[in-house]
């Protein structure tokens, strides 16, 4: 505004000059200086010649100081063919202005002018002003109460602007700008409608082309950007009042961790808004997002002292799949849910007042199956609520399977109720496992200060056949049952914790698996601890489905301080034998001496030729351990024989009695494994 | 003389009981080698793998964390046999899981590191160091490569820790490998040194 009011003054000088050279027909005016109070001009000329049509203007000087932000201008030229004077009125209707400016550079500007300066009234159109490789032109009309200008630019270079944005912004938001590197094309059709040096009123839509812009660490960038945009905004007694809407449907965008490519989602947002003057008050009421393909979401927010008070976010239905691949997976990585190929419809809400928020999350058909093949869920439909104060939010989900590693978990439903960073089932669930049920009572979950989820449970196992279970995990088929009455499950810190003892009768004994924890089970190395004992097992039974060669009598014995690293046995105490109590019928085959002789990594103390006609034969006792650690089992029999150690040890019943002596003490574990395989794979020893 | 006899046999029972006491230390030495054996492995022979000196194992072994002074006075005394037994061992199959996995990821890897986008850490970690060098699209495939192998890192460094008995030595396996890796590292690429980046 300073600007247009300096140029009036220049333009009374003008006219000033004007009535003193009425009856001649050229004035040529030197000035050297000459200054008003918001103008100053050095080296001024100033031609009047009279024509048909007018009278022909031309100044020229070489400098003129004209208030910020233009300053200083060098070399003006200005020239206007038909100047018209009327009682009250000045015209131009067709001007040439050149000059030369520091940032601006040689100018040469066509402008009309009108102005009545009893009324205050001045009209004016200037065209062909080059700004930052840009073509602008300006109309405005000025009256006493009022001004209405209107700007067109075209390919406005958004790096070119560097220069002037000194003249707009503070220091603190240039350092900040000075970290950003942009450039792009710009075109922008602006309406403004203003009080003395206020703006009241602004209109614009603006295009924008190949925008590229970066942040030092490149965590925010746009490449090749382009999009369309239109604003009004009009001033209240303390702020602005807006509505937006941009459109992007071009280039790419990645805001750490988000990558949108707008070419395939292009994105519209849609704003009503108001922010206070002194920027302390900021409501979006009403903000739509809409990413074809992806989401439509609606939005309203609030900010106090820069403070967000309030944000309310309401998600459409969305299709899971695309969804989770642009907004969620990325902030996912590095945890048990990065790599997911999800499927069906989700919407959300998700509400935040003063610091506490609650959200909903419903699934239609839901399926998940983790790529790495560790669980997944099928046909999950309800709804998940989530609240951080006092105020509930229920939950009510329902599958059609689910499957954790390789064992299968049926239809279940859960209902639960969720408060202060917590939640808690509100009735037992009943878990299908295989076929079996896991009963879940009291299980709660509970999200940490430092945002690590803890839950814990009290369950019962019901019992699962182990057919099933050795052939969902591809062992031998086993017979008899898994239960297990479970006190507590916990998991904290990444480690799950079974308290009390799962039961598993197999062989007509009992095994019992007691200290049962995992950590991070669904990560890259799981860890499985347990102590395991073994009451009473069938021999014939085990040697039966094992096929390694028939041995009668009981085992009793223990694997503890066991580890399973990542499902393998890694480390292990193991003793294995028939107990002293339990003798029963002790004979072993001719099949299972050979087998036990290999494994053992020695000769059986016997001789084949004399034994070959003898299918089995009767023993006092059997038994083996192992120390595993390092890979490197460490062995032992059930007696010390000399230079080794007897696996089996001949005796009880009729003769001929044989022993089975090792002589290896340390086994690569792994070869111990092939060597184990190769027994089972064997159709049988021959024996001549 | 007999007297003499007594005396050299309690001593030297004193000093086999002391050898048994540093053998539960850290292996330095053997570490490093480990730790070369599985890095030669996963980016293959294209890096170098430049040997550990015999006088760095020696002077390792006296600037250990965990080495108290009972354990330092003793340490000549180690026969050479008895040293060359304190060996990191990493051949488990969850080792060899995580190896053949980290070697295949580094097929992926291998770009990012050549062209700087991701660095080596200090800590025995990767990350990014010129986000610049990754194109948009990719952004998140390659943070995704960053997480998964700086997991797999983590359960390596904890697994051959338990894996050689002592869950404690962690810490040390992964300062081990991270000198490793650095030092293994193939000319260009980008490994963080006293705070600030560097550049083989």
């Amino acid at each position: 505004m300073k600007r247009l009011t300096a140029w009036s003054a220049l333009l009374f000088c003008l006219f000033f000059w004007q009535l003193s050279a009425q009856a001649i027909e050229q004035i040529d005016i030197r000035i050297d200086q000459w200054a008003t109070e918001q103008l100053a001009a050095e080296g001024f000329d100033l031609a009047l010649g009279l024509t048909p049509s007018g009278i022909q203007l031309n100044a020229t000087a070489k400098t003129l100081r004209l208030p910020a932000p233009i300053n200083i201008i060098k070399d003006v030229q200005l020239s206007c063919d038909k100047t018209q004077w009327l009682a009250s009125q000045m015209r131009c209707e067709s001007g040439q202005l050149g000059f030369n400016h520091a940032q601006l550079g040689q100018q040469t500007l066509s402008f009309s002018l009108t102005a009545l300066p009893d009324a205050s009234h001045y009209i004016f159109d200037v065209s062909g002003l080059k700004l930052a490789g840009s073509d602008i032109s300006l109309a405005a009309t000025i009256t006493a109460s009022d001004w209405n200008v209107r700007v067109d630019a075209t390919g406005l270079h958004l790096e070119k602007i560097a220069p002037w944005l000194p003249l707009w912004l503070d220091e603190t938001q240039l350092a900040t700008l000075s970290n950003w590197d942009y450039h792009g094309q710009l075109d922008i059709k602006a309406t403004l409608h203003g009080m003395d040096s206020h703006v009241q009123q602004l209109t614009a839509s603006w295009t924008l082309t190949e925008l590229n812009f970066s942040n030092d660490s490149g965590t925010q960038v746009a490449e090749l950007l382009t999009g369309q945009g239109d604003v009004s905004g009009e001033k209240t007694n303390n702020g602005w009042q807006w509505q937006s809407a941009i459109h992007l449907d071009g280039g790419q965008s990645y805001v750490e961790p988000v990558f949108i490519d707008f070419q395939t989602n292009p994105t519209k947002l849609t704003t009503t808004g108001y922010i206070s003057s002194d920027l302390a008050v900021l409501d979006l009421p009403d903000m739509t997002i809409e990413q074809s393909g992806l989401l439509t979401a609606d939005l309203q927010l609030a900010m106090r002292n820069k403070t967000l008070s309030k944000l309310n976010i309401t998600l459409q239905q969305a299709d899971f799949e695309s969804f989770y691949a642009v907004w969620l997976q990325p902030f996912t990585l590095g945890t048990a849910v990065d790599k997911l190929t999800p499927s069906g419809k989700l919407a959300a809400t998700f509400e935040l007042q003063d610091e506490q928020y609650l959200f909903d999350i419903s699934m239609d058909n839901v399926s998940i199956d983790d790529q790495n093949q560790r669980f997944q869920i099928e046909a999950v439909n309800g709804h998940l609520g989530w609240s951080s104060s006092e105020q509930p939010a229920s939950s009510d989900i329902q599958w059609q399977n689910a499957q954790v590693y390789a064992i299968d978990l049926g239809q279940a439903a859960i209902k639960a109720q969720s408060k202060n960073n917590g939640l808690k089932l509100t009735e037992q669930v009943s878990l299908p496992i295989l076929d079996g049920r896991l009963l879940i009572n009291a299980f709660s979950l509970k999200q940490r200060s430092d945002q690590h989820i803890d839950w814990t449970f009290d369950g019962l196992l019901t019992p699962i056949s182990m057919e099933r279970l050795s052939d969902a995990l591809q062992w031998p088929r086993l017979h008899g049952k898994l239960s297990g009455v479970i006190p507590n499950v916990s998991y904290k810190q990444q480690q799950l914790k079974i308290d009390g003892a799962l039961q598993m009768k197999v062989f007509d004994g009992t095994t019992v698996i007691r200290d049962l924890r995992m950590t991070t089970p669904l990560g890259a190395l799981p860890q499985l601890y347990a102590n395991i004992d073994i009451t009473d097992l069938d021999l014939e039974l085990l040697t039966r489905t094992f096929d390694v060669g028939r041995i009668t009598g009981k085992l009793t014995g223990y694997v503890h301080e066991l580890r399973l690293s990542n499902w393998q046995p890694v480390q292990f105490k193991a003793r294995l034998a028939t107990p002293e109590n339990n003798p029963g019928k002790r004979r072993i085959s001719q099949k299972a001496v050979d087998n036990l002789t290999q494994i053992g990594g020695g000769a059986g103390l016997i001789s084949r030729s004399f034994l070959r006609f003898f299918d089995d034969f009767s023993y006092q006792k059997l038994g083996l351990s192992c120390t595993l650690t390092n890979d490197t089992c460490d062995m032992a029999g059930i007696e010390e024989a000399e230079q080794g150690y007897y696996i089996v040890k001949g005796g009880g019943g009729l003769p001929p009695w044989i022993n089975v002596v090792g002589y290896t003490r340390r086994v690569d574990w792994s070869e111990l494994i092939e060597r184990l395989k190769a027994v089972q794979d064997s159709s049988g020893p021959v024996i001549q | 003389m007999r007297l003499f006899k007594w005396l050299t046999g309690t001593v030297s029972g004193l000093m086999l009981v002391s050898c048994v006491t540093i053998n539960i230390y850290f292996p330095a030495a053997a570490a490093e080698k480990a730790a070369d054996r599985i890095i030669e492995d996963v980016w293959g022979p294209e890096t170098q793998p430049q040997q550990v000196p015999d006088e760095e194992e020696q002077n390792q072994s006296f600037i250990l964390p965990h080495k108290d002074i009972a354990a330092s006075l003793f340490n000549w005394l180690i026969p050479q046999a008895q040293a060359a037994q304190a060996n990191i061992n990493i051949n488990s199959p969850a080792i060899n899981a995580l190896q053949a996995q980290m070697k295949a990821r580094h097929d992926n890897l291998k770009p990012y590191y050549d062209n700087g986008a991701i660095g080596l850490t200090n800590n025995g970690l990767i990350t990014i160091h010129d986000a610049k060098a990754i194109s948009l699209k990719d952004r998140n495939k390659v943070n995704g490569l960053v997480a998964e192998e700086n997991k797999d890192r983590k359960a390596l460094y904890a697994e051959i820790a338990r894996a050689n008995g002592h869950p404690e030595w962690q810490d040390d396996i992964q300062d081990t490998f991270a000198k490793r890796w650095i030092s293994n590292a193939a000319k260009g690429w980008w490994y963080q040194q006293g705070g600030s980046w560097k550049q083989k």
